[in-house]
């Protein structure tokens, strides 16, 4: 009968032991009711039948399902209990790897894989002009206009630059941090103010720019998120602002967030042609934009590489080695920590992968013990699958338990992660253990659980019954073998971390004698931008700066004022010598450029190698004057002393000036950057602003700050010196990135060798113990002490010898992903790697010493007899 | 040897199905098919069992000692297949006997609380 067997395959939904009892007893039942439904009712009797059967089935397979994984736990838990300190150690051991896991997964999570808070982010791209073959992250504002107007690829496209001004509004003073941007700006980031509106056309130029957009947190700070704010005025640098609109509250500016200081405020970029800065080669400003639906990154690169290429046909002395990289902002901005990310996420899936691999190691020693309880239930009846299925119910609840511990490690551990973390890690405010990581982690919880219990699981439901009937020992040896296979998998593993970690650690120590060019011990910074009309001519600027320097500095101290700080650079300059034209300007060289006062060298510790450093004569009106650096010297002058040689720093067109010293190098770019060319300028020569103060006092930095701001506030209470801060903490941010890199894999690379230890000493120790008769054997034979502690040491080291070989294949090729991370030293250094493999060597044999002194130490009588 | 006396109570109440198998079981042995039958009659339509949920009934209630299986045999009003047939054991009539008087008990404050007239204020 057909409909029989629909009904059979439809009992397959039902578990297996159900099945087995009752399946035959069903299709009779149904048969019956089958037949009396078609003799009575026909066709819809017997449908009716089927459907009120299909409903019953699909009711009751899921609570049998349920009911037997009830059983199966409580059976777990029941075995659990009867062996606490294995179940223990095992839960801890996975708890660890799990936690680890997971608190890492949290960051990437946070950090990478959470979306931005644009809507349909991948569509948001940076636009970077080509110079010289890179990709700078500034163009000129004639070069975004012709993008603007020329390309076809971009639904929306904006200019951004930076702006921070004084806020006053209703009697208090802040400083406040944002972004300039064009009217375009809201519909490339897809995100519009959420009271007001976004800026005009009309309110983008230059006479009728005095408008503002706030940001929700600052309306909810200072305006107490009153909506009536919208049309208000308030006053920004002294000068009238209408507030057109207020962003939303808590939403994610990556743009800001990253490039800039932060966004508090938004004005209009307002840009005039007319003025100097506003030539086609002064490039200051960031452009990014929002692509067409359907149009990929490649294919507006193509375009705007063509675009900016014709562009330099028409300007020939504007562009050097034209063309245009198009970058995901999520790319450009997340990209330079993606490796880390990604080698850390690495590291702690070795780590778990060790733990899993120890835990399998426990659990096929307990399958040993339980061998004549498996094959007494197996003889009852019970069948292969259903024991392979409560076995390895039995390690997903110990994965289950891992799991649950893990977590609260994790949110520990996620919590002193972020607060260790470096700054240059960026959305570390979005790390948090959320409804997508849980769900990681019990994935990988449940994929752990499988991972360990399987071969225990399938070795014990398969063994052989009648050998554990009769008291066989048939899994010693294989368990000893799988044992000793799992080992030297972790012993690969461990050393390849060692290795990695080594690695790191070595280029680490080499990045930290590197000598940056200067002292930053003992130096205090801070920025100052004066705002208001009072500062609009440089003279009352330079006044106030030199009231400043004298306020600070106290005797024994030395106080300057820069343009730039070493750590922090971002202005350079076209580096022309003069009657040595380039045919088109802009294939000059560039160079960093720095307006200083006279006392900066001193201040930095920077030396002044040849010539001589600025003066109070090296004035306004002054014949003008420089210096340049080191490497700019013998490269740019080979074979000839600069020394009163003329240059011009930034357009060919600019008053030359006459080069008067050569000062050290200082790595501005980072410790690990070739050296850039510098030129410093008397500020007093130099016309761009703000400024930064270096202050190098034997006195505390609190002392320091708090001595800067009482001058400013002396000069001037309207004005406020911010971001004061330790020239050194700035180098150490530097390589705060590195350091937090190295301190992780240094932690996870010490867990993995202490977790391989631990299991190998775990399975030498168990096959001593099985094999105690065999040994006392020998010993009664006559085998010595070294006899017996070299069989032992053979048994474990045989392993470690395989794994640390698999171990170093592993490193082969695992370096190669960390090659780029790596300072002076070769990813392969035959010195660290062979380092870190013979630290786990020895932590290996001294492991593998204990239980060899054990089995040295065993009666041959007693062995003998226990049999 | 003291026999321990047999609680009834952690069963209760029980769903309309398990009353209605256990009631079934209570004149003789019967397979599962007849099962079906007798509920069906007794119910007058109202409860019906199907395969799936009278078998996980019949399991759980031969796990709990409330019936047992017998011997299987033909029933000869069907056909010649030979079927499991099952009897209600001394704990499974309490069981019913205790769900019964349960009901019973419930009914009657239902009669006193809806069919008692209270008298009038003046």
């Amino acid at each position: 009968m057909d409909s029989l067997l629909w009904f059979r395959r439809l009992l397959r939904l039902l578990p297996a032991d159900f099945r087995a009892d009752y399946a035959r007893d069903m299709e009779r039942t149904f048969a019956a009711q089958h037949r009396v439904a078609s003799r009575d009712a026909g066709l819809r009797g017997v449908a009716a039948l089927w459907w009120e059967t299909l409903r019953d089935v699909a009711r009751t397979a899921p609570r049998e399902h349920l009911d037997q994984l009830a059983q199966d736990v409580s059976y777990a838990a029941r075995n659990l209990r009867s062996r606490p300190g294995a179940s223990m150690a095992a839960v801890a051991t996975l708890a660890m790897g799990i936690g680890s896991a997971t608190a890492i997964l949290s960051i990437v999570n946070g950090v990478d894989w959470r979306p931005l808070g644009y809507p349909e982010p991948d569509r948001v791209v940076f636009v970077h002009e080509r110079f010289k073959g890179e990709a700078l992250n500034t163009t000129g504002y004639s070069t975004f206009a012709d993008w603007r107007d020329r390309a076809t690829s971009f639904e929306a496209i904006a200019a951004v630059g930076s702006t921070e001004a004084i806020l006053a509004a209703g009697g208090e003073a802040e400083r406040v941090a944002g972004l300039r941007v064009t009217p375009s700006f809201f519909r490339v980031t897809g995100v519009a103010p959420a009271h007001g509106r976004g800026f005009t056309e009309a309110e983008n130029r230059w006479d009728t720019r005095r408008f503002v957009i706030l940001s929700g947190a600052l309306w909810r700070r200072r305006f107490g998120a009153d909506p009536a704010v919208v049309g208000r005025a308030v006053q920004l640098n002294g000068r009238r602002h209408v507030v057109s609109g207020v962003m939303p509250e808590g939403i994610e500016d990556l743009l800001a967030d990253q490039l800039y200081e932060r966004a508090d405020v938004w004005l209009p970029l307002a840009y005039d042609p007319t003025l100097p800065f506003a030539c086609r080669t002064c490039r200051h400003i960031r452009v990014v934009g929002r692509l067409r639906d359907g149009v990929s990154p490649a294919q507006a690169q193509a375009e705007v590489d063509a675009l900016t290429q014709q562009l330099a046909r028409e300007h020939p002395t504007s562009y050097a080695g034209p063309g245009a990289r198009i970058g995901r902002v999520a790319d450009v901005l997340l990209g330079p920590v993606r490796p880390a990310l990604y080698l850390l996420l690495a590291a702690v899936g070795v780590l778990l992968l060790i733990a899993a691999v120890n835990v399998a190691n426990l659990l096929l020693v307990r399958a040993v013990e339980r061998g004549p309880e498996i094959a007494t239930r197996r003889a009852l009846g019970v069948a292969t699958g259903r024991l392979v299925r409560q076995l390895l119910t039995e390690s997903l609840v110990l994965a289950g338990l891992g799991a649950a511990f893990g977590i609260a490690l994790a949110l520990v551990a996620m919590r002193a992660l972020v607060a260790l973390a470096p700054a240059s890690l960026p959305r570390v405010g979005n790390v948090a253990l959320d409804g997508q990581v849980f769900a990681m982690a019990a994935t990988l919880a449940g994929a752990v659980g499988i991972l360990f219990g399987t071969l225990p699981a399938w070795r014990l439901a398969c063994a052989d019954v009648a050998v554990h009937l009769r008291g066989g020992r048939t899994l010693v040896a294989g368990g000893g073998r799988a044992g000793r296979l799992l080992v030297a998998g972790n012993v690969a593993l461990a050393v390849m971390l060692l290795a990695v970690a080594a690695l790191l650690g070595r280029s680490f120590v080499h990045v930290l004698q590197i000598d940056p060019g200067f002292e930053p011990q003992g130096v205090t910074t801070a920025s100052l931008s004066l705002a208001g009309e009072a500062y609009a001519e440089q003279e009352a600027s330079l006044t106030f700066y030199r009231g400043l320097l004298e306020r600070v500095a106290r005797p024994g101290d030395v106080a300057a004022l820069t343009t730039q700080l070493p750590t922090d650079v971002n202005d350079s300059a076209g580096f022309h010598i003069e009657g040595r034209p380039f045919g088109n300007p802009e294939d000059a060289p560039m160079a960093d450029r720095f307006g200083i006062t006279p006392e900066y060298f001193r201040a930095l510790r920077i030396p002044v190698l040849k010539g001589r450093g600025f003066t109070g004569q090296d004035a306004a009106g002054a014949p003008l004057v420089a210096i340049i650096n080191q490497t700019a010297a013998q490269e740019l002058f080979p074979g000839e002393d600069p020394i009163g040689s003329r240059i011009s720093i930034g357009a060919p067109s600019d008053p030359p000036r006459t080069i008067v010293g050569i000062a050290g190098d200082v790595r501005h770019r980072g410790l690990t950057e070739p050296v850039s060319y510098q030129a410093y300028i008397p500020l007093a020569q130099f016309d761009d602003w703000p400024v930064r103060i270096v202050l190098r006092s034997d006195a505390s930095h609190v002392d320091a700050a708090a001595r800067i701001r009482a001058a400013v506030a002396a000069l001037d209470r309207t004005q406020v010196a911010h971001g004061i801060r330790r020239v050194e903490a700035a180098v150490e941010d530097t390589l705060a990135g590195r350091r937090f890199l190295l301190s992780l894999i240094s932690a996870f690379a010490a867990a993995a060798l202490l977790l391989a230890v631990i299991g190998l000493y775990g399975v030498v120790s168990y096959v001593v113990a099985q094999r105690g008769r065999d040994i006392g054997l020998r010993v009664a034979l006559g085998a010595r002490t070294a006899d017996i502690r070299r069989l032992v040491l053979g048994i474990g080291m045989t392993p470690v010898a395989i794994g640390m070989a698999a171990g170093l294949v592993l490193t082969a090729i695992a370096t190669q992903s960390i090659e780029a991370m790596l300072f002076s030293v070769q990813r392969l250094d035959p010195e660290t790697i062979g380092g870190a493999a013979a630290l786990l060597f020895a932590c290996a044999l001294a492991a593998c010493y204990v239980p060899a002194r054990r089995a040295t130490r065993i009666d041959p009588i007693a062995a003998l007899r226990a049999e | 040897m003291v026999k321990r006396s047999f609680d009834p109570e952690p069963w209760l109440p029980l769903t309309p199905a398990m009353f209605q198998l256990l009631v079934a079981l209570a004149d003789g042995e019967k397979h599962g098919y007849a099962i079906i039958k007798e509920v069906d009659r007794r119910s007058d339509g109202k409860v019906r069992l199907s395969a799936g949920t009278l078998y996980a009934l019949i399991k759980r209630f031969v796990q709990d000692g409330l019936i047992v299986e017998c011997d299987e045999r033909p029933d000869p009003s069907l056909d010649d297949e030979r079927r499991r047939y099952y009897r209600l054991s001394e704990r499974g009539r309490a069981v019913a006997i205790a769900e019964a008087e349960r009901m019973e008990q419930v009914v009657d404050q239902a009669r006193a609380k809806l069919f008692t007239r209270k008298p009038r204020t003046a």
